[in-house]
């Protein structure tokens, strides 16, 4: 019930901030944001900042560029749209610190086995990647060719595509052996 | 038990992986299956387990052809599920649940069984996992999630467990455990796969060995198999290597894996 | 080429879920029907894949790389409805797992790649079919990134006219088309390319090996 409550709480809130549009209250919000974001604040600061570094400078600097040198106003748009897309990113990054997806979705348990599946899944095809990485570089001498790392990153996909046929298959049977499609069964 | 007769088995479009295969196994019988890799190991497990489905012959299950009709009948398939469990080679293809505690109560649950969490707890704290009741499964390790299989499955309290390679992936005091903890298991019938022979020679007392192109080689006792090194040899389960003497001479000799540890 | 939070009008994202939702409605039904009662481990291991994917580098000359996007293979591997289903999930789970990409832009997101993106590889692949298979790919999925990159360009092109404040100045993402569209249909041209052939490098590794995920 937590989850679900923090999960839509999160929705309105990004929806609703998406509306406003004076920097001042940005800022406020923002700050309130910080306050409240507890010990981790500073960390999803950090991360938040990086994650929009590189989209933010291009397009403030590039406004800010274009509008200088036709002399029109270009401060409001450029604090406006950073503290904006700080803001949501910030509340995202602490919903994703805060919020346990699995018990958010657990009024559909379709989506809940999903969504468990689906994790496990993602960390047993990192895994497989990261092998494959460093397989590479460990054979790798000298600085590959364009050519050797498109073969390397063919090999990466094909891989990827493979352990997901199998993954399929034994996962069903897995569930299967334990009786989750029994339900059917008339 | 289960009862198999001269079960043919192939993909679409592919060559044998078992071949007029037949045995049965009757109640509180503890059988090996041993066979090199690839020899269809597995696919019997499957088999066996209903996952899959013999391309001729036929399995059967207390007298019952184990079909796919048959396990459409709600009936039949909750008994065959409850009495024959199965723990994969690949830990992580049975967990599907939220946290440990949900995943072992999984079975229990579906089963009505009474007083699940007090099972749930008495089963995690048999395989040591009482502090990861909360964790979700796909953050163990692989020798904790092997552990999780066998409390799934074993939570439900089949009559016939089948193993598949059951240590590929445990470290040898994991092995020695779960060792241990099969031979513990009273009233239960297993069947287990592996291709090491010394832990065969533990955990069994009747094999039943398959061939390269998946044929049957051998059923019968263990104890007499592990002698009969031609065999072994034929069965792509014993080596040969070269010996080096110290006068400089040199023998090539069959070799049976012995050291499981 | 994802649109993060932030940059575009509330008009625009709302009616992008509007469109949307039935999209997913009826993506969940095609899947439901086509997988049948495999369809939870499937669509599991596909939106685990398409995740993954995504982390794979497309080799770029000089030096650098790209990211796969990843729905040209899946659509061409899986077909449409999975393929737009198990992106749309990854975006999803990208906001919520791990605070990444734009969850008000996700419906953009979702059709512009997930979903026209993967249409336009289908379709063209379609069309070309009868030519080399390493053609046919390579063409269909540059042409399915190309197509993406140009709607993103123009969703984001827009975003001027969603309003401005007292002195003039964009509330939302400040530059048209004009800006847009070269900015990003010019690098994706290149990343499609990569995208592409590698692609049909594992398709091609792939054979015609059914696979049943």
């Amino acid at each position: 019930m937590r989850d679900r409550l923090l999960l839509s709480m999160w929705m309105v809130a990004v929806v609703a901030i998406t509306f406003i549009h004076d920097p001042l209250w940005l800022a406020v919000l923002l700050i309130v944001v910080l306050v409240l974001a507890g010990s981790d604040r500073l960390a999803i600061l950090k991360g938040a900042l990086i994650a929009i570094a590189l989209v933010n400078v291009a397009v403030s600097a590039g406004y800010a560029i274009s509008a200088g040198v036709s002399g029109e106003p270009w401060l409001d748009f450029v604090v406006r749209l950073n503290l904006r897309v700080l803001l949501l990113t910030v509340l995202t990054l602490w919903l994703s610190r805060h919020l346990d997806l699995v018990k958010a979705v657990d009024f559909s348990p379709s989506l809940k086995f999903v969504i468990v599946l689906t994790i496990g899944q993602i960390k047993t095809m990192q895994r497989l990647l990261i092998d494959y990485r460093q397989a590479f570089a460990s054979r790798s001498p000298a600085r590959p060719s364009l050519r050797d790392r498109m073969a390397s990153s063919g090999r990466q996909t094909l891989a990827l595509l493979d352990k997901a046929e199998h993954q399929a298959t034994e996962l069903n049977q897995g569930m299967r052996s334990r009786g989750f499609f029994d339900d059917r069964a008339q | 038990m289960i009862e198999l007769n001269k079960v043919t088995f192939a993909y679409p479009d592919g060559e044998n992986i078992l071949a007029d295969v037949g045995f049965s196994i009757q109640p509180g019988e503890r059988v090996v299956l041993l066979g090199a890799n690839g020899c269809g190991k597995s696919t019997l497990l499957k088999l066996i387990n209903g996952l899959l489905t013999p391309t001729s012959g036929e399995i059967r299950f207390h007298g019952q052809p184990l079909t796919a009709a048959a396990l459409r009948r709600r009936e039949f398939v909750q008994r065959f599920r409850a009495e024959v469990g199965m723990v994969f080679q690949q830990p992580d293809a049975m967990l599907f649940n939220a946290t440990v505690a949900e995943e072992i109560a999984y079975g229990p649950q579906r089963l009505d069984m009474p007083e699940v969490d007090d099972l749930v707890r008495r089963w995690a704290r048999r395989m040591q996992l009482e502090k990861y009741l909360d964790s979700p499964p796909y953050q163990l390790s692989g020798g904790e999630k092997q552990r999780l299989c066998l409390a799934c499955v074993l939570a439900v309290q089949p009559k016939l467990l089948l193993l598949d390679e059951p240590t590929a992936n445990l470290d040898p005091r994991s092995t020695g455990w779960l060792v241990d903890f099969l031979l513990d298991q009273n009233n239960l019938t297993t069947l287990v796969t592996t291709q090491n022979l010394s832990l065969a020679a533990e955990l069994g007392r009747r094999a039943i060995i398959l061939g390269e192109h998946g044929t049957l080689l051998y059923d019968g006792s263990l104890k007499q198999v592990l002698s009969d090194t031609d065999l072994l040899w034929q069965a792509n389960l014993a080596h040969t290597h070269r010996h080096r003497h110290a006068d400089g001479t040199e023998h090539r000799h069959v070799h049976v894996h012995e050291d499981w540890s | 080429m994802h649109i993060p939070d932030g940059l575009i009008a509330p008009q625009t994202y709302l009616a992008a879920f509007a469109v949307a939702a039935p999209a997913w409605a009826w993506s969940v039904r095609r899947v439901a029907r086509d997988f049948d009662d495999r369809m939870i481990p499937r669509l599991a291991v596909l939106t685990a894949l398409a995740f993954v994917l995504t982390t794979v580098m497309i080799p770029l000359p000089g030096g650098t790389s790209g990211h796969l996007v990843g729905v040209g293979l899946l659509a061409l591997a899986f077909g449409l409805w999975p393929a737009f289903l198990a992106y749309s999930l990854v975006l999803a789970l990208s906001a919520l797992l791990f605070g990444a990409g734009g969850i008000t832009s996700l419906a953009i997101n979702a059709l512009c790649m997930g979903l026209i993106g993967a249409a336009v590889t289908l379709g063209i692949h379609r069309l070309i079919q009868p030519w080399k298979s390493s053609v046919a790919v390579v063409v269909s999925v540059w042409a399915g990134v190309v197509v993406s990159a140009l709607l993103v360009a123009l969703v984001l092109g827009v975003q001027p006219l969603m309003g401005r404040d007292d002195s003039g100045q964009p509330l939302f993402f400040p530059f048209g088309p004009a800006v847009t569209i070269p900015v990003l249909v010019i690098p994706h041209a290149l990343i499609g390319l990569g995208e592409g052939l590698l692609t049909w490098l594992a398709l091609s590794a792939l054979d015609r090996r059914k696979v049943p995920a």
